[in-house]
Order: structure tokens, then C-alpha cells, then sequence
């Protein structure tokens, strides 16, 4: 990234307030929005980008007021119907065994509050601001109102958590404002309205977010209880979600670690589930997730990189990932995350778009101490530096919007480059390793060697095999609508392997995983890329 | 770290019982007031000795809401302990702990060892549960029962040792299938038949393997 272009982006007194609190500059629409976001220089106010990003709101060129006190109205309104007066109901009574009495619904509203506010007490303990009472009760009226208005899902724990960083930014926002700043953003960041937008902003991530809180067919009762746990059969979404991630993304892209985690029997839910419900909010130094949030809300309220943030952040605690006790593997996975934000951001978007976006360098090992078994699970726990400085900032190149016309046939000569550096290598060594190979596996052995055969050719060797193969992999279905794609359909050495012990071995000859491609087309509109898990939901 | 066994554990009851805070006092020896929610589990590991075998406990804290038994139940098979934890200055998580115990009974291995504990005894002026009423209800449900303080450390040790004991006891009896991993028990490294390894501090292996035999 162009270094002119890091300032730090808005610590309070630094002289940059023209800049930050600005809206007339030309960063404010959302093309510029995404771009800065992608890059961690948001400027303030970071809770509007991100709004505009999420499409709660529009660009401020466009009628964000109006916008903005629809949501507002909307917030008042939903609190005037949610919490009536049962002393104003006629022919109701406190005792009242009726369903639909609005005594009923009072005492179970009560204690509701109260198992939010049981969690909210507790959110970032190091924190000064959430231990101030007003902005407890300002949390749990948000979480409790959001709860009642989405009943199939209720108040989850974790929420508060996804909460409390949008609450955050909104104060801090308005705390730095300069006195003279325009009318429109005083309506912005009138503090009247912190918790009227703290919803506004919640309830537009939890769009994004709702699926991995929901478990199964089970649902809350008023009170905010969950029901006894024989009643639960389907698996959680976030459960389907991870296991998604890990098939279609960890095991193609590396195949080694992912067969690491299943051997030692860990699960992708075992962090996972706390990595997606909070948003990585535990996984990084607290300075350091604004920048990650602005990076996943970019694409809005979908958040359709979120994947590759999971499978970076793996990727880049791999070396830890593969140590030979599992004991040491959990811990690495129940700790945060050695690597900055900013580099799992950068690895997210190479493993997205790797055409684009260079893979960063790898981020320095851990150090030795850290890896101390008996260590508490969140020792690295930073405070919120008021402000998070540009330094780590992604060293992604700018954004070329629309590839180039050859774009899709140079992809598959990679594609095709890869597959000839590798493939007839790793099929002889295949070969090699399994001398009587077992009846049901000889067929696809022969089909490997096969296409091995096809592929001989003489002058691959001056191909990048690595960027090529990572080519074959970038696939933006934004820029392909309505073209040919190459689509992986299998990874040779998960899918067709012969037989589970031979994996490691044929690991270990070729560097890079194995894919066979064929073409299909692709006429989807839409913002997802193609493989994304989600894909079938939004259908 | 060479170990003669390893325990796998959970540790299970509502939300703000102190079950991470008892987690972080024995793998720490610290106390944070305000801790954090659990979501999903969490993890901690500590080495302990027992009969003079160095024996490896690796505790699975868990979320109290939704119990995370929704989530997966595979952590309760894979135990051989659990510490069943209420607040007493909060009679109703001693009232819940029935729904804890049947779910914990249902979906664990029969021999798993339960320890109930009432957490936060240095709270004595705002006790609202008798430590009678733990003992009789840890007596009716055949559970080893201890009131700890995860903040002034008050039997904190005891609790996860004495677990480690009775699971001790147990494989001594013969009760556990110390092959079958799914009883949340672990043969360590210098145990294990014709692997050759090493045999460091191997001390008691003797001592465990004739021990099953009776």
C-alpha cells in the first residue's frame, strides 16, 4: 500500500479532524468506503462508514438524514410497542395463566433483562467505558429490544460482545468530533442518539451474524431460557457452516493442516463457533478489530469474506497448528491469534482474489513462552487503544475493478501450468507408495495416472507455479457473470486418495494442492463468490 | 511433557457460577473479579501428581447458557471428570442442577466421575444455599461433593485433585477402560506397549497396568 496514503487515519488531536470528520471529501461514497476499508484507513466517523457500508445507510451525498431518522423512529417505535404498561390492560391480572397476558409478558420481559444484563456486567472487563452503569443499561435495552423483535432467535450469549464494539466506535466518534463540523454530521452524531444507532448498527450486523446463534430447532422461552437439550436435533448452522469452511476451503487449500485437525479429532466448531458469534472480537488485540470489522463489513451486511478470514486466521497460526500434541494444537487454537489482524486480513483477501492481492509475508513465529500448555486461555489480552494506528496496514495492491479480457484464459493456462508441474510428480509417487493398491481405489489410481500422462509436456518449467496455481483459485464470480469459469471440482489428494494412510506421504511430495478443473457457466448475478458457503441459503 | 495419564474433564453449570473463574484459580493460580462470558468452551491443561505418577489434566470449560450441550455432546463422552458448579449466593443455580446432572448422566460414559461443587464460600453474608443442602443432594445423587472459593483459592486444588483421585481409583479398580479414549482417559507416552519410547520417568508404570488386572 502506498504509505502516503496510511496517515494514521484519526487519532484525536493530531491535526488530521478536517480529514476525519469531513463528509464532503470525495472518500465518502461506498466504492471509496470499501476500497479504504480493505486497505484499514476508515476515517471517522468509522461507525457511519461502516453503516454505509453495511447499507444501513446511504453515502452522504444521498439522503442519509432522512435515512438515518427512519431507522431512529424506528427504534422509538419499536420500544413504544414492546413495552407496554400492563396496569393500562383491561382485564388482565398479575396472575393471569393466559399466553398472551400482558402480565405474563411483563415478568418474563423482567427476567429477560435480567439474564442480559447477568452478561453484560461482564463484558471487556478491562474496559473502563462498559463498566459505566448508563452504558450497561444502554447495552441491555438494545440487546433486549433487538431479542424481543427476533424471537426465533432471542438474546444468545456472545451478543453483547458483537454489540459493545459498535457501541464503542459510535462513542468514540462522537467523543472526537471537532466542535465545527457540518449540520449534517451534527444530526449524525447527535449524542442523544447513541443508543437509537447502537441498534440501528447492531441489528445490521446481526443480519449477517443471526445464523451462527440460532442452534437447531431450539428457541429461547420469553424469559430469555434455553429449553433442556433433549428436544435438539438438527445440527447448528454454524456447525454446517464451519464444516463448509473445512471441506470446501481449508482441506483445497491446505490439505496437510486440515488433516492434521481431523486426525487430532478438533473440530472447526471448537473455536470457531466463539470465532464467528463474536466476530474474532476475542481472537485479536482489542486496537486492532475495528479495522478487522471494517475489512469483513465491506462487502455488507453478508459478510461474504468472513470464510476466508477463517481459514486465514488457520493458515496463519499454522506452525503452531501442526505441532505433534494435540494439547498444544488446542491451545494454539483457544488463544489469540499470534498473527496481527492485518495480516490475516491480507492473507483473507490473497486467498480471495490471489491474482490481486499478494500473499503478505508470513508473520514472525511465535514466541516459545507463548506456547506453554498451562497458559490461561486469554492471557494477550490488549486494552482498546483509543485509536489504532496504520502501521499494520495491508500491503494489498489497489483494487483493479474489472479483469482484463484474457483474464479467464490466462487462468486456465495457470491452471493447466499447475496441473503439469504437479500433477505427474505426485501421481508417480502416488504409484510408488501404494504398490497393491486396494481394489476400489485402482480405478482412480489408473484415472490419476491417466491424466498424469496427458498432461506431459515440455515447457512448463518457466510457469509460476505458485502464483499460477493460486490464479486458479481466485475466482471473482462479480467479474465473470454470465462467462466461462474454472470451478475446482476436486482436490485430487482429498477426494480421490486411494486410502487414508497414504495422505501424509503424498503430502509431503508437492507443495501445493492438486485441483481438477472444469469449465461451467456461471450466469448468477450477485456479490458471492463462488464458492461461498452461504451461496445455497441466499438462493 | 511426559505424563502417566491424562483427564480429560468438563466443567458445567449456569451462566456466572464461576466455572472459568475456578478454571483460571487451578491452571493459574489467579482470580479475575469480572471474567469474561465462556462462549462455546474453553481449554486449560496442569500437571498434577497422584500416587507419585505425574497425571495430566486437560478441563473443558463450557458456555452456561446454552450449555453448549446444543452445540456438541461429544466433550461429555470424551469425559472421565465433571465439576458440576453452583453459586451459592444464587439458590437458582442450585435448583437448575438437576437439568445439569440428567443432561451430564445422559450424554456422558456411566463411570464418569462428578464432583459437585458450591463455588464462592468466601461469600458467607450472602449465602443463599446451606452447605447441608449441597451435601445431602451430592449424597442422593452419589456425587463427591466440596465448597470452593475460585477467589480466595479455598479448596480450588482439592476439587480437581480429589476428581483426579476417585478417576484414579477407579482405573486401580479396574472400573475404566483405560484403552478406550472415549472414557476421557489417556495412557502417556512412556506407557504405551512396544511404542520404545524412551521410557523416561516412567515411574509408576508398573504400578497402573498390574492395577487393572483385579
Amino acid at each position: 500500500m502506498d504509505q502516503n496514503s496510511a496517515k494514521t487515519p484519526s487519532l484525536p488531536n493530531n491535526g488530521t479532524e478536517g480529514i476525519d470528520f469531513d463528509l464532503e471529501q470525495p472518500l465518502w461514497c461506498l466504492e471509496e468506503l470499501q476500497k479504504a476499508a480493505i486497505e484499514h484507513r476508515l476515517l471517522r466517523p468509522r461507525s457511519l462508514a461502516w453503516a454505509i457500508m453495511l447499507n444501513a445507510l446511504p453515502p452522504p451525498n444521498a439522503d442519509i438524514v432522512s435515512r438515518l431518522k427512519c431507522h431512529r423512529n424506528f427504534y422509538d417505535d419499536l420500544k413504544v410497542k414492546l413495552s407496554m404498561d400492563p396496569r393500562a390492560v383491561i382485564g388482565d391480572d398479575p396472575l393471569s395463566q393466559n399466553d398472551k397476558s400482558a402480565w405474563r409478558q411483563h415478568f418474563c420481559d423482567n427476567e429477560l433483562k435480567t439474564v442480559i444484563l447477568q452478561d453484560v456486567v461482564r463484558t471487556f472487563p478491562d474496559e473502563l467505558y462498559f463498566r459505566e452503569k448508563d452504558v450497561q443499561d444502554l447495552m441491555v435495552r438494545v440487546l433486549f429490544y433487538w431479542a424481543r423483535s427476533h424471537s426465533h432467535v432471542g438474546y444468545r450469549q456472545g451478543m453483547h460482545e458483537i454489540l459493545a464494539p459498535l457501541l464503542f466506535e459510535l462513542y468514540l466518534d462522537r467523543k472526537f468530533a471537532p466542535r465545527a463540523i457540518s449540520d449534517k454530521l451534527k444530526i449524525i452524531l447527535d449524542e442523544d442518539y447513541l443508543e437509537h444507532d447502537s441498534y440501528m448498527l447492531f441489528n445490521t450486523v446481526m443480519q449477517g451474524l443471526e445464523r451462527f446463534y440460532v442452534t437447531g430447532d431450539v428457541v429461547p422461552s420469553p424469559s430469555g431460557r434455553m429449553p433442556s437439550s433433549r428436544m435438539i436435533h438438527n445440527p447448528n448452522e454454524v456447525v454446517r457452516y464451519l464444516e463448509k469452511v473445512k471441506e470446501d476451503y481449508l482441506f483445497p487449500l491446505d490439505p496437510e493442516l486440515a488433516t492434521h485437525l481431523t486426525n487430532f479429532n478438533i473440530s472447526l466448531e471448537l473455536f470457531g463457533i466463539r470465532w464467528l458469534r463474536l466476530l474474532f472480537g476475542r481472537e485479536f488485540p482489542r486496537a486492532q478489530l475495528a479495522p478487522l470489522w471494517g475489512f469483513l463489513f465491506a462487502q455488507g451486511p453478508a459478510l461474504p469474506r468472513l470464510h476466508y478470514v477463517v481459514v486465514a486466521a488457520l493458515l496463519a497460526a499454522r506452525a503452531s497448528l501442526l505441532d505433534n500434541d494435540p494439547g498444544a494444537v488446542l491451545s494454539a487454537l483457544m488463544r489469540p491469534s499470534h498473527a496481527s489482524a492485518a495480516h490475516v486480513c491480507a492473507l483473507a483477501l490473497h486467498l480471495w482474489r490471489p491474482l490481486e492481492h499478494p500473499r503478505p509475508p508470513p508473520p514472525p513465529p511465535p514466541r516459545a513462552a507463548d506456547s506453554h500448555p498451562a497458559e490461561p486461555t486469554r492471557e494477550r489480552r490488549e486494552t482498546w487503544n483509543i485509536e489504532v494506528v496504520g502501521s499494520e496496514a495491508v500491503s494489498s495492491g489497489s483494487e483493479s475493478e474489472g479483469v482484463a479480457e484474457g483474464g479467464d484464459v490466462s487462468r486456465s493456462l495457470a491452471a493447466l501450468a499447475v496441473l503439469r508441474a504437479h500433477l505427474p510428480p505426485a501421481a508417480a509417487a502416488l504409484a510408488a507408495a501404494l504398490p497393491r493398491p486396494p481394489p476400489d481405489a485402482l480405478p482412480h489410481l489408473r484415472r490419476i495416472l491417466h491424466l498424469a500422462a496427458l498432461l506431459q509436456c515440455k515447457n512448463h518449467t518457466l510457469i509460476d507455479v505458485e502464483t499460477a496455481l493460486e490464479a486458479a483459485e481466485g475466482q471473482q464470480p462479480t467479474d465473470n457473470i454470465g462467462r466461462k469459469q474454472l470451478v475446482p471440482v476436486t482436490a485430487i489428494a482429498v477426494k480421490n486418495k486411494p486410502n487414508k494412510q497414504n495422505f501424509g506421504p503424498l503430502n509431503k511430495v508437492k507443495e501445493v494442492q492438486l485441483k481438477v478443473f472444469h469449465q461451467v457457466e456461471c450466469d448468477r448475478a450477485g456479490d458471492l463468490p463462488c464458492l461461498d458457503p452461504l451461496r445455497l441459503r441466499t438462493e | 511433557m511426559a505424563y502417566a495419564y491424562l483427564f480429560k474433564y468438563i466443567i458445567i453449570g449456569d451462566t456466572g457460577v464461576g466455572k472459568s473463574c475456578l478454571l483460571l484459580q487451578f491452571t493459574d493460580k489467579r482470580f479475575q473479579p469480572v471474567h469474561d462470558l465462556t462462549i462455546g468452551v474453553e481449554f486449560g491443561a496442569r500437571m498434577i501428581t497422584i500416587d507419585g505418577k505425574q497425571i495430566k489434566l486437560q478441563i473443558w470449560d463450557t458456555a452456561g447458557q446454552e450449555a453448549f450441550r446444543s452445540i456438541t455432546r461429544s466433550y461429555y463422552r470424551g469425559a472421565a471428570g465433571a465439576l458440576l458448579v453452583y453459586d451459592i449466593t444464587r439458590r437458582e443455580t442450585f435448583n437448575h442442577l438437576t437439568t445439569w446432572l440428567e443432561d451430564a448422566r445422559q450424554h456422558s460414559n456411566s463411570n464418569m466421575v462428578i464432583m459437585l461443587i458450591g463455588n464462592k464460600s468466601d461469600l458467607e453474608s450472602r449465602r443463599e444455599v446451606k452447605k447441608e443442602e449441597g451435601e445431602a443432594f451430592a449424597r442422593e445423587h452419589g456425587l463427591v461433593f466440596m465448597e470452593t472459593s475460585a477467589k480466595t483459592a479455598a479448596n480450588v486444588e482439592e476439587a480437581f485433585i480429589n476428581t483426579a483421585k476417585e478417576i484414579y481409583e477407579k482405573i486401580q479398580e479396574g472400573v475404566f477402560d483405560i484403552n478406550n479414549e472415549a472414557n476421557g482417559i489417556k495412557i502417556g507416552p512412556q506407557h504405551s506397549t512396544g511404542a520404545g519410547a524412551g521410557g523416561a520417568g516412567g515411574a509408576g508404570a508398573g504400578g497402573a497396568s498390574s492395577g487393572g488386572c483385579c
